[in-house]
């Protein structure tokens, strides 16, 4: 670290010249017209949006769609499920792909190597519907595969694991890993690739096995890519995905399963027209959290680890 | 060094004419596009003929809209010509790309013609976006086919919105088959090799689970028979239903509101609705009934029970395309049981004309949308809308349909009347017609006189029809809700009490069912209904109802 | 080329006899070889099902026989996805999007993680801070409608090539990686020698970014052939709709919703077609995506030697 301390300060001819703006001009232009302008329609969260009258046009009512959504019945439970779901999909899915990119990364066989990439990737293409349809295919005490194993070794029925409130969140993260591990993993394979391997041969000269050659040399290589990971994805942590949660739901794990996603979508579901102003307002809450966390966690970061977004 | 003089050049050209090439996009994409997001009214192209534009719902059966022999009919007949304008597939993403074609202030198209539910369709209407129709639906010689509808007052009356007015042309097809549509079927086969007769009780229905579970009717010598089974979302395979109607009258397509003497009352609230909790928490504790009725789709459902042999002894599901072939017609209608208190029920939902063929506010000629509109409903063009080309898909023909035999032939001497010759046009990509999302008008008799079977022929699969009228239909009862008519601040106002009761209903009624929650706490589970705001709920209903009447 | 190769792997674990590796690497070989053999089967479970489900009959799929290969074969679902006869344009329209968009995509977001990747520059907190704020909050669907009416891009190409052009999730993974690949001294050294820093980009930035170029290309190219939504809203002309439009539209026939229809018994029959559909589909759909990888992977694979750059 002593030596970003000398760039901190770097002298006169180091300072980066005008030019650098020029490259931040078209990225510049693009957010303001294209997130900017169109960000004033966030006041309909604070409207009774009318589709006559406009954005700026409809009633002004305040708060209250936060009140609404503050007030119904479910809040609490519904706040609960989705954070707590999002924390243990967070604490799972976020180091295990690191923890893979390591160990592939210093696997010997590279033929090996190649074809556990690329298949483990190919997962993530299969869409949300058929990967739910298989996994209560898999788990169906009767017919599925795993209830076959289960009975066969235990000589007992499977409990039936969608029928499980508490189960629900490991079917949910764990399939999770099942599709998005090879995935998740690219950007830290791609960081690996750039280590340098001189690093490697010094360290092996010396002696070193390679297992302390993953702690030493490659884990902190990828430390500043898993940390901005790490706080986008805590920024994320009010977003649950709809369409997965949606499709593993039923009558028996509802009371754990409902967040907040599909209980707006019901809600809008029953209004009929949809209602923007509402999915807006929730859609801001959730934002504000968000945006909250990640500044916290970036501060954290910047503390600790001199790594952060800004 | 060498190497890296190569890198240098590689990478950063053909970079550099990528960041060309996106720089040119950026540059000239503001200007010279040309705005076709209203194809209306430029409809000088083909000869002097009027330009009606339509809003249509991608449908990828319907191969191309503007080329349809149904599109050709419509626009021969009325010298217009049809441009189309095509919305999502998906029911929500459609109402989605239409509400921001409004928002946004975009010219909107004449006609919309798209489902649309009835508070999006007031919503729009109270709006001014939807004009009302009511002027032109009452003159005769503008809506000449409407005003042949023999029920026509009742077609009118079902599409009045909250304000008295009607702002669109109806679907109006009655087919009794879907009125009552939550069947249970049972395994003839085992009935007859355990000599059992078909259970009409709940008391009997109990005794012949129990034989199927412990009797081993598939005679494989292990005790892997299903009683009970059905599925979370197929149509009309949840049992809870079945079961609960020989209780009390509960209909889930109208969130189990029951109506009595024009007063609404909740039906799981009833002491009768928990006497048919406590009948399934029997069967389920014995074994009889499959909780996995509860988490499983319909897939999983069609794997357990279409195995050589059999698997279940009693299903509920609304078509009979749930059972393959591996059951060879083995399972039998089964009529609504009747429960202790001599209630043999099953839900209504009476045919009621869909809302189609919106003409919006900006239609150039909205009379003439209208006429084309109104041109649909006549009685040869509503059976293209469903069978395709005259004479090639279908006939009316008394020498063609003496061929064929009638649903109802072999019950009531009621002979084919339409034999459809391309039974296989509906579900396949066709340009014939519209898959029937348009105006049209069949009667009830052309769903009991339709038919594509030949006659002599196997018949592969048995038809219900004629024992479903005579064991469900008189099993209607006399007094539902045929529909609610909300008004949108009426919605908004229950929107959160409605999801979380609707939700929490069902939840207990499962939890209960299945022993998670023991009915015990039956005044515990009444409490919390009311603290979720039940009878704000209620008089809300009760309000929607009776301006429905 | 072959040479640097040679040199860059100079340690090359690989080459080396399995048993003349110390016994605590071996150790760890086995057991890290055990973990990665069981990935690999676990996750091709997945593809292999949606493989064998897209080889067999409608029937054993909708009734769920199909556990691991075809159960009776048939070409069904795929001789009724090429019937349609929109899919190859709208291949032929992905293809296009997909690549102007990357290409569009991959210059943006270079360019401005380059540009805040140098500690030096004034207000680079505040650059960066407004550009992740819009990863949060944005104006919703109704605003951005209306701008893209206003721009006139509604139901152009431009629709599925333009509102992409900056992730600003890209552009951040981007700067993370060249700010920590890059060495400071370089930048140092370069700027003595009177190297400006469009020059330093070109020759120092972008060949040392390789790694993390292919991951973003890959990441936006994904993007873009997987985009619907936009689609779906900003176009109205069948002639312009992308594939993916086209597939789900035949895979919406598989739900039936029973409020919306008059007559489910006969939208019963559509969705039994359409259920083998849905596997064919999904080949259909990403065969064409996954080739892309193994071109983009031989980066990742490649080290590049930075201490020699300095030299």
């Amino acid at each position: 670290m002593r030596a970003n301390k000398t760039l901190n300060h770097p002298k006169r001819e180091f300072l980066p010249s005008w030019q650098l703006y020029l490259f931040l001009l078209p990225a510049t232009i693009y957010i303001i017209i294209f997130a900017y302008v169109p960000m004033a329609g966030v006041q309909i969260a604070f409207k009774n949006y009318n589709f006559n009258l406009g954005i700026w046009g409809s009633e002004w009512i305040g708060l209250e769609n936060f009140r609404r959504f503050f007030e119904s019945y479910q809040f609490e439970t519904i706040i609960w499920n989705t954070i707590s779901l999002s924390l243990y999909s967070l604490l799972i899915s976020f180091p295990l792909p690191i923890i893979f990119a390591l160990v592939l990364n210093s696997f010997t066989g590279l033929k090996f190597k190649k074809i556990v990439q690329s298949v483990s990737y190919m997962p993530h293409f299969i869409s949300t519907v058929v990967i739910v349809g298989m996994l209560v295919q898999i788990f169906n005490p009767r017919t599925g595969a795993f209830g076959a194993l289960y009975t066969f070794f235990t000589g007992d029925m499977l409990p039936d694991a969608f029928a499980n409130p508490g189960a629900f969140q490991h079917l949910y993260v764990w399939s999770g890993i099942w599709q998005g591990i090879g995935w998740s993993s690219i950007i830290y394979i791609a960081a690996l690739s750039s280590v340098d391997e001189h690093l490697h041969e010094a360290a092996q000269i010396d002696g070193a096995s390679r297992l302390q050659r993953v702690r030493h040399i490659d884990f902190p290589s990828i430390l500043p890519t898993a940390t901005i990971m790490l706080i986008l994805a805590v920024g994320n942590v009010m977003e649950v995905g709809f369409e997965k949660v949606f499709l593993m739901q039923n009558e028996l794990n509802i009371s754990r399963s409902e967040v907040i996603s599909t209980y707006v979508y019901k809600v809008g579901l029953t209004i009929g027209t949809g209602d923007f102003s509402f999915a807006t307002a929730i859609g801001l809450f959730n934002s504000v959290i968000n945006f909250a966390l990640l500044v916290m966690v970036n501060y954290a970061a910047r503390k600790f680890s001199n790594t952060s977004l800004w | 060094m060498r190497k890296q003089v190569q890198l240098r050049k590689k990478l950063p050209a053909s970079l550099l004419a990528f960041a060309m090439v996106g720089g040119l996009l950026a540059g000239c994409s503001g200007n010279n596009q040309p705005n076709t997001t209203t194809p209306a009214g430029e409809g000088e192209g083909t000869g002097a003929r009027p330009v009606i534009t339509v809003a249509v719902q991608a449908n990828p059966n319907v191969e191309d809209y503007k080329t349809n022999h149904y599109t050709k009919l419509v626009e021969e007949a009325m010298d217009v010509e049809l441009e189309f304008l095509e919305l999502p597939s998906q029911v929500e993403e459609a109402l989605t790309k239409l509400s921001l074609m409004v928002s946004s202030g975009a010219e909107l198209p004449d006609v919309i013609n798209i489902y649309l539910n009835e508070s999006t369709v007031y919503d729009y209407a109270s709006k001014g976006v939807f004009i009302p129709q009511d002027e032109y639906l009452n003159n005769p010689e503008l809506a000449a086919n409407f005003n042949n509808i023999p029920d026509k007052d009742f077609v009118y009356n079902a599409m009045k919105l909250p304000d008295g007015k009607v702002y669109a042309l109806p679907r109006y097809a009655p087919n009794e088959w879907n009125e009552g549509s939550n069947r249970a079927w049972i395994n003839g086969e085992w009935l007859e090799k355990l000599g059992l007769d078909v259970p009409q009780t709940t008391d009997e229905l109990y005794e012949t689970l129990k034989a199927f579970v412990e009797q081993d009717p598939n005679e494989n010598g292990r005790r892997d028979e299903v009683g009970l089974v059905g599925s979370l979302n197929g149509w009309s395979q949840n049992p809870r239903v079945y079961l609960m109607n020989a209780f009390i009258y509960a209909d889930p397509g109208k969130s189990y509101m029951n109506v009595k003497d024009g007063e609404v009352y909740p039906a799981f609230t009833q002491p009768e609705w928990k006497e048919g909790l406590e009948y399934m928490n029997k069967l389920v504790k014995e074994g009889l009934f499959s909780s996995q009725s509860f988490t499983q789709d319909e897939t999983q459902l069609k794997a357990l029970i279409n195995v050589p042999g059999g698997m279940a002894g009693m299903v509920t599901a609304g078509s009979y395309s749930t059972f393959g072939p591996e059951l060879d017609s083995k399972m039998t209608l089964l009529p609504p049981v009747t429960g202790p208190s001599g209630l043999a029920a099953t839900p209504y939902s009476p045919s009621l004309p869909t809302q189609l063929w919106f003409i919006t506010k900006d239609a150039k000629d909205p009379e003439l949308a209208f006429k084309v509109g109104d041109f649909m409903l006549d009685p040869e063009m509503s059976l293209a809308s469903r069978y395709g080309e005259k004479d090639v898909d279908w006939s009316d023909d008394p020498a063609v349909t003496a061929d064929y035999l009638g649903p109802f032939e072999e019950s009531q001497g009621l002979a084919a009347a339409v034999a459809e010759l391309n039974p296989s046009l509906w579900n396949n990509p066709q340009n014939k017609h519209w898959n029937d999302a348009n105006p049209a008008y069949r009667p009830l008799e052309i769903s009991r006189t339709a038919s594509n079977l030949k006659k002599g022929e196997d018949h592969t699969v048995p038809n219900w029809r004629p024992a479903y009228m005579e064991g469900y239909v008189p099993t209607f009862p006399e007094e539902v809700i045929v529909k609610l008519n909300y008004t949108p601040e009426e919605l908004r106002n229950i929107a959160n009490s409605k999801t979380a009761i609707d939700n929490y209903v069902n939840e207990s009624a499962v939890a209960f069912i299945t022993g998670n929650r023991p009915l015990t706490q039956w005044d515990d589970y009444l409490a919390e209904l009311n603290k979720m705001g039940l009878d704000q709920y209620l008089e809300v209903i009760q309000a929607a109802y009776e301006r429905s009447e | 080329m072959a040479k640097t190769q040679a040199q860059m792997g100079a340690y090359k674990e690989k080459k080396k006899k399995f048993s003349t590796h110390p016994a605590s690497d071996r150790a760890y070989y086995i057991i890290s070889g055990f973990c990665l053999t069981f990935v690999l089967i676990a996750v091709s479970y997945p593809l292999l099902y949606v493989l064998s489900a897209s080889f067999s009959s409608g029937n054993a799929v909708s009734s769920g026989q199909v556990l691991l290969w075809p159960v009776d074969f048939s070409l069904e679902g795929y001789e009724a996805v090429f019937k349609n006869k929109d899919i190859l344009r709208a291949y032929g329209n992905t293809f296009l999007y997909t690549i102007l968009g990357t290409a569009l995509n991959v210059c943006v977001v270079m360019t401005c993680a380059y540009g805040l990747s140098r500690p030096g520059l004034k207000g680079r907190g505040l650059f960066m801070m407004l550009f992740t704020f819009t990863m949060f909050f944005s104006g919703g669907l109704i605003p951005f409608y209306i701008l893209m009416k206003d721009l006139q891009l509604l139901n152009t190409m431009w629709a599925m090539v333009i509102p992409g052009a900056l992730s600003v999730y890209n552009m951040i993974i981007a700067r993370t990686f060249i700010q920590s690949s890059i060495p400071k001294e370089l930048v140092e050294a370069t700027s003595i020698d009177g190297c400006s820093d469009v020059r330093f980009f070109f020759s120092f930035v972008l060949p040392l970014s390789k790694a993390v170029i292919a991951v973003i290309t890959l990441f936006s190219a994904v993007g873009h052939w997987n985009a619907y939504f936009n689609a779906l809203m900003f176009l109205n002309d069948r002639s312009l709709y992308p594939l993916q439009i086209i597939l789900r539209e035949i895979l919406i026939m598989n739900q039936v919703d029973v409020s919306m229809i008059m007559d489910p018994e006969l939208q019963i029959a559509n969705a039994h077609a359409a259920a083998v559909l849905k596997y064919s589909l999904i080949v259909v759909a990403t065969i064409p995506i996954l080739c892309v990888y193994p071109f983009i992977q031989k980066y990742f694979v490649k080290g590049v030697m930075i201490g020699s750059l300095k030299g």
